[in-house]
């Protein structure tokens, strides 16, 4: 690979990885905004703006970092305890982000206008930190790169060499330097040698005062500052020096992690000694100490120091390997393109596919070793397909966690008080499936906000709490997640619906529908009742572009309303867009596969009792009555009907229903293809399967076909 | 203020052992300056007797390297006489003060708190 090509794709991953900390960033400044106080937030702040930062200029997104050190810059502020975390502070580094985010999409390209955004939010931070900028100048490295990565690398393992001199009349002060080694003890390894260069003879000493200081030497994973801390009280008249020696845990300095150094490299390092009375040294036999101390080059505390600080980064060394070793394989994870997951996906669909031939083909003839390989294929492919879909599969909670910004943006924009709780975080969704849901759940979050949740002096007016709620909650059940969005809002005013939607001519006037119906209007091309158009909702896009999305992952949309009390949306998705697991069956000489999960179980249908109930077949099973749907009536198949037939009892919302085929023929790893664009309202059939030995099933929409015969029997 | 420590000098010949048994802090480093100053100016090899001395601040160990260079400088012999008491050496251990290769430059094979006997026995070619 070149170096441009290199370049290029350290630039994709940081793209990547750029979102992803992005996100981390949003997520952490809401929770600041709620826990100003919390430093670990604090720091994941810097952290996250200092990584892009720092990856930021490595890749040449030079704009980007030059504008996040200043944002990371008032947030040091913050961390060293200079300046509060404040709404204003929280608002501006928000800004900042989408600012960041505004710059990665651009790339390196002109954007004359997020560039004054961006000096804007500069000035106004520098405005937010604490006015005298200089009183808290940060010294100048000597050694700048182990300095810079020391400074800001808080996590870290890094070896600091301090050098300790308290002022002579510390014994005056009451303050004794042993409780500030102890301190120093607290944060890691320590070793300490004390310098006794400066001790007078008895008779000229003055034992009030104190003349000695200390080299200490530090592997900690606190940081400078909290190295800092423990000398906060001593005052300017000491004499201080804090400087990083080593990292430890640095993946680049993987190969410096095995090299020691010798006692004149140290020496040198130290200040001690220079290169070139270190060769000349050298050149002697003698022991180096040795010669040094007795050339008078260096005096034997010294000598003792580097002694100590060989010692002491040898054993942080050997702790760091041996922590590595015991360190849990479990933490490690490769990052793999998505389209690469959906060609696996794709991949193991054929495979899926051809397996089932190769069991149909086994099962068929008599060679038990055919069938025993066929077996075997079988329950790989089975276990491939369980891993590859479960790879694909992301909890809902990072989509939650975006809804908390836009909530508090838009309840910001539209003068509400809105509190935003989610339940069900963990729950999991195909990875394309989340990716498609994100815009119908902003635009029914953005609706709530601007229609349902009332501004808060009429909520006060009509006894509701000022602060209105916005609920999102996500649940499992079988091959489907409940997504719903509730509000405590003034709900869904229908006399408004209706009219508009006489208005629109879609319902003549005089006619009674349903709630159902009634609400599935406001899902219509460019249907508002909204009098005023705002920024945010009533242009009678939103709610249509919910339906649509909704439908194309082949889930459906239920609204629920009580005016006055509030509305809750709930979208019913599948798990997965490409594998599911079926009931195969047979109906004259067509097949139909039912999604197992919803599938309870299969009886015969002894007799048909043809007890009507709505226009529904009734069946006794158990003694309970169970509707049932008769598919060769329904799909107007032509043929006999079977002798005996099956009934496969489903459960679909709470009810029990059946579907009565001629034959059962077993369980079907299912890989969905889709109909195609001329089929797509056929509403009854979600798509269509390739069976073992050619032929199609089509996958039976049982929710779908229930609402189907209802409406039709209505 | 009653204070603990407690000196006492036994003198045979040019010879002199010192024994300090009590406390030994900020409190007492003038009396106890004092006492050693007048030692080393009467013998010409002092013993330090130090097995008693219960609590040690930075101050007295600070004062015994002074009297070791006063020694030094003077000619004189200073030695430890058998072991330091626990709460010594700890602090000691606590202080950075357990040497390897003495302090003094001129004066390192007799320091009191090299652990190497002033041999600067280390191996520097690793």
């Amino acid at each position: 690979m070149s170096d441009a090509q290199g370049l290029d794709a350290g630039r994709a991953v940081f793209l990547v990885e750029a979102t992803e900390i992005l996100e981390q960033l949003e997520e952490s400044l809401l929770e600041l905004e709620e826990s100003p106080d919390n430093s670990e937030l604090v720091g994941s702040v810097f952290r996250a703006l200092h990584t892009i930062k720092g990856s930021g200029a490595m890749f040449g997104f030079d704009r980007v970092s030059l504008f996040t050190h200043e944002v990371e810059t008032v947030f040091d502020e913050v961390r060293s305890g200079k300046m509060e975390v404040s709404r204003e502070l929280i608002d501006l580094t928000l800004t900042s982000r989408d600012i960041i985010r505004g710059m990665l999409d651009s790339d390196q390209g002109e954007d004359t206008a997020l560039d004054e955004e961006a000096q804007r939010v500069v000035t106004s931070l520098k405005k937010l930190s604490s006015p005298t900028p200089a009183a808290k100048e940060i010294p100048v490295p000597q050694e700048d790169a182990v300095y810079e990565k020391a400074d800001k690398e808080e996590a870290t393992l890094t070896t600091w060499r301090i050098r300790f001199k308290p002022p002579e009349d510390i014994f005056s002060t009451g303050t004794n330097p042993l409780f500030l080694l102890e301190d120093l003890r607290e944060l890691g390894d320590c070793d300490m040698v004390s310098m006794t260069d400066e001790i007078p003879r008895l008779s000229e000493l003055d034992p009030e005062r104190l003349y000695f200081g200390w080299d200490i030497l530090l592997t900690t994973d606190k940081g400078r500052d909290a190295i800092e801390d423990v000398f906060i009280f001593i005052g300017e008249d000491s004499d201080l020096k804090i400087e990083p020696v080593e990292h430890h845990n640095m993946p680049d300095e993987e190969d410096a992690q095995d090299k020691l150094l010798r006692l004149g490299d140290i020496l040198v390092m130290r200040g001690e000694l220079d290169r070139e009375q270190l060769s000349k040294a050298v050149d002697s036999q003698k022991r180096l100490g040795e010669i040094l101390v007795e050339k008078g080059l260096v005096t034997a505390d010294k000598i003792d120091a580097a002694l100590r600080e060989q010692n002491h980064l040898k054993k942080a060394k050997a702790k760091v390997k041996e922590q590595s070793k015991q360190k849990p394989v479990i933490d490690s994870s490769i990052r793999v393109p998505s389209s690469k997951l959906d060609e696996l996906v794709n991949l193991v669909g054929e495979l899926v596919t051809v397996q089932a031939r190769l069991s149909q083909l086994a099962n068929g003839g008599e060679d038990g070793q055919l069938k025993f390989l066929a077996e075997e294929v079988e329950r790989l492919s089975a276990e491939l397909r369980d891993n590859t879909m479960n790879i694909r599969m992301v909890p809902i909670g990072a989509t939650f966690t975006k809804f908390r910004r836009l909530v508090r943006d838009l309840s910001s924009d539209l003068g509400r008080e809105v509190v935003l709780t989610t339940v069900g975080e963990e729950t999991e969704l195909d990875k394309t499936v989340i990716e498609k849901l994100n815009d119908p759940m902003v635009h029914l979050i953005r609706n709530a906000l601007d229609h349902g949740v009332e501004p808060p002096d009429k909520r006060a007016a009509s006894g509701k709490n000022r602060e209105g709620s916005i609920h999102l909650e996500a649940e499992h059940s079988g091959a489907h997640v409940f997504i719903r969005v509730r509000d405590d809002g003034a709900g869904i005013n229908k006399e408004k619906i209706r009219k508009k939607a006489i208005e629109r001519g879609l319902m003549e006037e005089g006619v009674d529908i349903s709630d159902d119906e009634l609400y599935s209007f406001i899902f219509s091309p460019g249907f508002s009742t909204a009098v005023v158009v705002s920024s945010v909702s009533g242009r009678g896009v939103g709610m249509d572009v919910v339906r649509t999305n909704i439908d194309a992952l082949r889930g459906s949309v239920d609204v629920k309303s009580v005016e006055g009390e509030g509305t809750t949306v709930t979208l019913k998705i599948p798990l997965t867009l490409a594998i599911i697991e079926g009931l195969l069956t047979r109906v004259g000489d067509e097949r139909y596969v039912l999604p197992l999960s919803a599938v309870e179980e299969c009886v015969e249908l002894v007799e048909d009792e043809a007890g009507a109930s709505r226009g529904r077949n009734l069946a006794h099973i158990r003694g309970e009555l169970i509707p049932y749907v008769h598919l060769r009536r329904h799909f107007n198949i032509q043929g006999k009907r079977a002798a005996i037939e099956q009934i496969v009892i489903t459960h679909i919302d709470g009810h029990r229903i059946g579907f009565v085929v001629d034959e059962v023929i077993g369980q079907h790893q299912t890989v969905i293809k889709n109909l195609g664009h001329m089929y797509r309202n056929v509403k009854e059939i979600s798509g269509a399967t390739i069976l073992g030995d050619g032929t199609l099933a089509l996958i039976l929409d049982v929710p779908c076909l229930v609402q189907e015969v209802q409406n039709n029997q209505l | 203020m009653e204070h603990s420590l407690k000196i006492t000098r036994t003198d045979v010949g040019k010879e002199g052992t010192l024994s300090l048994v009590g406390d030994v802090t900020m409190t007492e480093v003038q009396e106890t300056k004092g006492a050693l100053l007048e030692a080393i100016g009467e013998v010409d090899r002092l013993y330090l007797d130090l097995h008693q001395v219960e609590s040690a601040d930075v101050s007295f160990i600070q004062l015994l390297c002074a009297a070791h260079r006063e020694c030094f400088l003077t000619k004189k012999d200073l030695f430890l006489q058998g072991k330091v008491s626990g709460n010594l050496e700890t602090l000691l251990e606590r202080a950075g003060y357990v040497k390897q290769c003495g302090c003094f430059p001129a004066a390192r094979e007799s320091c009191l708190w090299s652990v190497c006997g002033g041999n600067l026995n280390f191996d520097t070619r690793e």
